[in-house]
């Protein structure tokens, strides 16, 4: 193969791993509403307390 | 569920009558992934994976003996007692139904908007207070107090706003004392300004009412 043709086949690969890299690190847009979690279970107690509301506890796993 | 349920218009809505907790100790998900300017757990705008993280391990102990079924929603009265549980993912009418009920048992609250707007507001007064900008205060005050004054769930914040209202108020009155003793002790002139300044800067309440009769009362100025 030739010098030239093993530049090329670098130079589209770097390309290509740059256009993956920006492609990852695009922002999500922020949400205009969502739902707001408490940092703490202490956070959380306090707040409900203060708005006599209930609390929500949501267990999850990634998988 | 968090991908599906949670960014659902309604499900939010209803959430703004709760006080939300997240507890997941995984993070095999994106920690910091980015959103605009800022970095947040890749599953929950606005929270950080060290935080659900934390919460799993405070409370996972407190709400199970066992293993924990993944996903389980719980939801606890405002002391965190349980009152209700499902397992399993909820569909988004089953969580909005769970969240009535509980709210309906718990409640009159205060939802999360009036108490964000309730919060803004108190802070926005003591900077005013702070800063000297007594007119503001008043009036950002009387704000909270106008909105929150037929809403039982606002008493807190109804309360502290009076209560700082009520504080202001006082410290004209002390200072109209102050100015009716330099009066008796023949200093009319200074007493004339510190009474125009409560009557100026506390416009709304009584102190203002009542400087201006004191004012009216002091001898001509020559």
């Amino acid at each position: 193969m030739s010098r030239l043709a093993v530049t090329a086949m670098l130079l589209a690969s770097s390309l290509a791993w740059a256009g993956d890299r920006d492609k990852k690190e695009k922002p999500a847009a922020v949400p205009a509403d969502s739902i707001r979690w408490a940092s703490s279970w202490e956070e959380a107690l306090a707040e409900a307390k203060e708005r006599n509301v209930p609390i929500q506890v949501a267990f999850h796993k990634d998988h | 569920m968090d991908s599906s349920v949670y960014p659902n218009k309604d499900v939010i809505a209803a959430s703004k009558t709760t006080v939300n907790i997240f507890c997941n100790n995984e993070t095999e998900h994106a920690k910091d992934k980015k959103y605009g300017n800022e970095e947040w757990c890749e599953h929950n705008y606005g929270q950080k994976c060290d935080e659900h993280v934390a919460n799993h391990n405070a409370l996972s102990s407190k709400f199970f003996s066992g293993s924990i079924p993944n996903p389980t929603t719980i939801l606890c009265t405002p002391d965190g007692t349980e009152i209700a549980r499902k397992k399993g993912a909820p569909s988004n009418k089953e969580l909005i139904d769970m969240i009535k009920a509980a709210a309906t048992k718990v409640g009159p609250g205060l939802g999360r908007d009036e108490y964000l707007f309730a919060k803004d507001k108190m802070k926005a007064a003591e900077e005013q207070i702070a800063a000297g900008k007594t007119p503001d205060a008043i009036k950002t005050l009387q704000t909270v107090t106008k909105t929150f004054a037929k809403n039982p769930a606002a008493k807190p914040a109804l309360d502290a706003a009076q209560k700082k209202l009520d504080d202001l108020n006082q410290a004209g009155m002390d200072r109209i004392a102050a100015a009716k003793e330099a009066a008796a002790a023949g200093n009319v002139e200074e007493a004339r300004k510190e009474l125009k300044d409560v009557y100026n800067s506390c416009k709304g309440l009584e102190c203002s009412k009542a400087a201006e009769k004191e004012m009216a009362a002091l001898p001509k100025a020559k």
